[in-house]
């Protein structure tokens, strides 16, 4: 099954999420973490990737040093910053909600014009 | 961070390690795309390729020295010259004086019935009565600009300055370096004479020493103290000049009281809430009962009523009075126009060359563009180029008008601070811009049109036409403008003055002989003139009341029985004033020994007032009358003379009439004597002391006629000098466009040419062929020029007028000059490569392909 594309704007979500579960980890790593954790739905173009990182970078939401991998090869390890941190948890929160509100509309059974009132359920 | 190499490659090194980590290459993308847009997160994209295009420009630049160094000359002189122009322009008539709040200060003017225009000048009795009766103006001055003489005896010393009334420096808010200022306390009548200095007076006459304040100074003879030095930014109301001396108007003994000596200009800063229009109704209906109180009493009925009659109104005072604007005014706004077009022709030239080259890069630019570099792009990379080379050239022009500002001034003797303003700025930074985009816009537009099959390259391409038509259509206008003003400074220069200046030595005297006797001023005139007479090495001296062109005048009506003059003008002259001026002698006699104060009064005529009086003959033995207080005044006529000049070089000898100074009612205490002699006015000035302090006479200024007269034809001079430089320059820019764009042709069509001389082909026509372009190129651009020259002259007929003398501005023969000498200089331009290419031995254009 082909991999979906990231929906825009979560991209930096995802990244922080992963952040937060397992950090440090370099750039490969982020990739191999959000396709894992999704099931293989989810696969990061690196093209995305990189330029994300630097952004995040620009914005001090995470820091990246230098250092070795297991094969004793060097890259370069990301970690979550405080601040980073709080950007990950006001965007989740934007996330739910949002995501709650399209799944609200998609389960609604249209509109009450027989008389049940005009609320929403759910 | 941005440290491009080290973060290159530490992106590079990470994205590495994600490909090896991935095992297979294929699908990672394009790398460099990748890190440019990593790169592009950081922003400042426009900025990193801006610097790129920058450094790709001047590597370009650098390859091609000589061009680059063309372009940057021409460029700079065109800013240059433009930005000097402005700068003087603006220093002179656009800046505002730098006293608080300009735009609030208003000058007064009156306008009499039959006046055409409104008179800012005011008498001192109408001041007070301003003064005194006002209520819109919350300060109010008047002030007097005045050359004072600092010797108190012998040769005059002259300095710059203004008598001015109480609140002069109180309303323009002036505050005092040192000392104090002038103020309410120092302007009453009989007020001790107190005066203060300007800094670089200060600075230059007492050394800058405290001992300044308290010190004596010396003015037109009288002994002032000065108590206060004026801040060094204070240049006065008058633009162009500096006042170093300030005395207060009641220290003035002369005109105080004169009801009819117009000496003073008003000005007042409006209260806070009054509007421009409000003050001038109420002024308006005030300045009535100011003119009754303040009238002349002994003038005729007439005279009178047009006086009571006079209008107030009110102008913009902020940019002060610029006698300096009046006389150069019109000739910097033509010139600052003719820059422009010489600007203008530069950057034809520069874009037609920067056509040439760009027109080599287009395969260039078509490939990049098939590459995916968007057109903006690259439009703006050719932009950049013709930007560095703008701001090059302005750089260069910068440095040039600096200095030719500098020259302008000395040329013009006006004393204005040059530090350049906002104004000026902007004006530079907007020329520049400008210069950059008519340069190279049409070439980028040009080459980064084509899709990547590129078309047949025959013949020029279009805008590199235009371009050159353009350029020879405006040396057209250029050079006609440049004639006109050569031609009209030249009929100036040798226009029949009626007298002779050259080997005439003027001393100016009296000027400050205040409230001497009348017997004692006549002889110690007589005495002065005697002995100026006596001097050796002159061949003759004689006196008179004024010197012609020098601006002063006396005039009054005149009658005769068969004819009348309203305005006619009058001189008090020695015997022998007309043959030591050389003005001839038309009839009857001039005047001697026996037309004394009780011979019957007499008066010579020149052919105008002659022929205005007596339109049927003869004016010898006639009688004129003078009116004028109780009874007018009657005298003969002796003689007739040749009209000549009176008022300047320019306006036409008025209706004149000379009397003996010996039969004036009262000796006038200005007096010049005029000594004709091969030694110059320098070596003369031994002697005239000699002579002066012999005859007890007071202070004296001496100078030459000719270059009295000179200095008068300033203004068109430089008219006349820097239109020709402008022409000349456009037509050289010209010339060498033309020369370039035809090489550059006959290079690119050499195996044409080749070809056909090898088939039988004459040299000649092959010349021809090569013209044949370039020639229609030249003719539209000449015949467009001259229409436009000639609209132009048609259209501002009234203006230019005033700048030309003996020649109108739709002069057809300066016009057909001018195109003769373009079409002249155009065809040896395009000749020379054309020929050479033409005689170029077939075989090797052959061979070379």
């Amino acid at each position: 099954m082909r991999p979906d594309e990231i929906p825009p704007g979560s991209l930096v979500l995802l990244i922080l999420k992963t952040l937060d579960r397992h950090q440090p980890l370099h750039g490969f790593e982020i990739a191999e973490a959000i396709a894992r954790l999704s099931q293989d739905v989810l696969r990061v173009e690196e093209g995305s990737l990189y330029p994300a990182l630097q952004r995040m970078l620009l914005k001090g939401w995470i820091v990246g040093e230098w250092g070795q991998t297991a094969e004793n090869r060097r890259a370069r390890y990301y970690h979550l910053t405080a601040s980073g941190r709080r950007q990950m948890e006001q965007e989740m929160g934007q996330f739910e909600r949002v995501m709650g509100a399209v799944g609200r509309v998609l389960q609604s059974q249209g509109l009450g014009v027989r008389g049940e009132g005009l609320g929403v359920r759910g | 961070m941005l440290t491009s190499r080290r973060w290159r490659r530490e992106l590079r090194e990470e994205m590495e390690l994600h490909r090896e980590l991935r095992g297979d290459d294929r699908r990672f993308g394009n790398e460099l795309l990748l890190t440019e847009r990593s790169r592009d997160m950081w922003g400042w994209r426009w900025l990193r390729e801006f610097g790129q295009d920058v450094r790709h420009g001047l590597r370009l630049l650098r390859r091609t020295p000589l061009v680059a160094g063309l372009a940057l000359l021409s460029l700079g002189l065109g800013i240059g010259a433009n930005a000097a122009l402005f700068s003087l322009a603006d220093a002179v008539m656009l800046r505002p004086l730098p006293v608080a709040h300009p735009e609030q200060l208003m000058q007064l003017y009156t306008q009499g019935p039959q006046s055409k225009r409104p008179s800012p000048t005011f008498t001192n009795p109408m001041w007070e009565q301003v003064r005194d009766g006002q209520d819109v103006f919350s300060g109010a001055f008047a002030w007097s600009a005045n050359q004072f003489n600092l010797n108190p005896g012998g040769e005059r010393q002259l300095v710059w300055g203004d008598w001015a009334s109480s609140d002069y420096f109180p309303t323009l808010g002036v505050e005092a370096e040192r000392g104090r200022l002038l103020s309410r306390a120092d302007d009453f009548r009989g007020c001790p004479a107190v005066a203060d200095i300007s800094d670089s007076f200060w600075k230059s006459h007492f050394g800058g020493s405290e001992a300044a304040i308290g010190a004596t100074l010396h003015l037109d003879g009288r002994a002032f103290t000065v108590v206060g030095v004026m801040p060094a930014w204070f240049y006065g109301m008058d633009v162009g000049t500096r006042a170093d001396v300030v005395a207060p108007l009641c220290a003035q003994q002369k005109f105080l009281d004169v009801r009819d000596a117009w000496w003073l200009t008003v000005v007042g800063r409006l209260k806070p809430g009054v509007s421009e229009a409000a003050a001038q109704a109420r002024l308006g209906a005030q300045m009535p009962g100011w003119l009754v109180a303040s009238a002349p009493t002994d003038w005729g009925a007439k005279d009178k009523a047009a006086f009571l009659q006079r209008r107030a109104s009110l102008q913009p005072g902020g940019l002060g009075m610029s006698w300096f604007g009046r006389r150069y005014g019109l000739a910097l706004e033509v010139l600052l126009a003719t820059a422009g077009l010489v600007l203008l022709v530069a950057c034809a030239n520069l874009a037609g060359l920067m056509l040439a080259r760009a027109s080599a890069r287009r395969q260039e630019m078509a490939v990049r563009m098939a590459l995916g570099a968007g057109r903006g792009r690259l439009i703006r990379q050719l932009l950049t180029e013709s930007l560095l080379l703008a701001v090059g050239g302005a750089a260069l022009g910068a440095l040039f008008a600096g200095w030719a500002a500098a020259a302008g001034m000395r040329f013009l003797d006006a004393e204005v601070s040059l530090t350049p303003d906002a104004r000026v700025l902007w004006f530079g930074i907007g020329l520049t811009i400008v210069a950059a985009l008519l340069v190279g816009l049409a070439p980028a537009l040009g080459t980064t049109r084509q899709s990547l099959a590129v078309r047949g390259a025959a013949g020029q391409p279009r805008p590199g036409r235009w371009a050159a038509a353009a350029q020879v259509a405006v040396a057209v206008v250029l050079l006609a403008g440049a004639g006109l003003f050569l031609r009209s400074f030249v009929n100036l220069a040798n226009t029949d003055l009626g007298f002779d200046p050259q080997q005439v030595t003027l001393v100016e005297a009296g000027a400050d002989e205040i409230q001497v006797p009348a017997a004692v001023l006549a002889a110690r005139q007589q005495r002065a003139l005697a002995a100026l007479q006596a001097m050796p090495g002159i061949e003759q001296a004689s006196a008179s009341f004024l010197v012609p062109t020098t601006g002063l005048q006396w005039d009054t009506p005149l009658r005769s029985a068969s004819g009348a003059i309203p305005d006619a003008f009058f001189n008090a002259v020695s015997p022998g004033y007309f043959a030591t001026l050389r003005t001839r002698l038309l009839a009857g006699r001039d005047f001697n020994g026996q037309d004394n104060a009780q011979a019957p009064k007499v008066i010579i005529l020149n052919e105008t007032a002659a022929r205005q009086l007596f339109p049927n003959g003869k004016a010898l033995g006639q009688v004129v009358e003078q009116p004028g207080g109780a009874a007018p005044r009657r005298f003969e006529v002796v003689g007739v003379v040749q009209d000549a000049k009176y008022l300047s070089v320019r306006e036409a000898a008025p209706a004149t009439g000379y009397f003996p100074q010996t039969q004036l009612a009262q000796p006038f205490e200005i007096i010049a004597y005029e000594i004709r002699s091969p030694l110059s006015a320098a070596a003369l000035a031994g002697p005239v002391r000699q002579a002066m302090t012999a005859a007890g006479a007071g202070a004296y200024h001496v100078e030459s006629f000719d270059d009295l007269i000179a200095a008068t034809l300033r203004p068109e001079r430089m008219l006349a000098w820097l239109s020709g430089l402008f022409g000349g320059l456009a037509l050289l820019l010209t010339a060498i466009g033309l020369y370039g764009i035809m090489a550059y042709q006959a290079e690119r069509r050499r195996q044409e040419f080749g070809i056909r001389v090898a088939l039988g082909a004459s040299r000649r026509a092959v010349v021809r062929l090569a013209l044949g372009e370039l020639t229609a190129v030249l003719g539209i651009g000449i015949a467009a020029g001259a229409l436009l020259a000639w609209l132009a002259a048609r259209s501002a007929q009234a203006t230019l007028g005033e700048l030309l003398y003996g020649l109108r501005a739709t002069d057809w023969m300066t016009l057909a000059a001018a195109v003769l000498v373009l079409a002249a200089a155009a065809v040896t331009a395009a000749w020379l490569p054309a020929r050479r290419a033409a005689a170029a031995d077939p075989y090797s254009s052959l061979r070379e392909e």
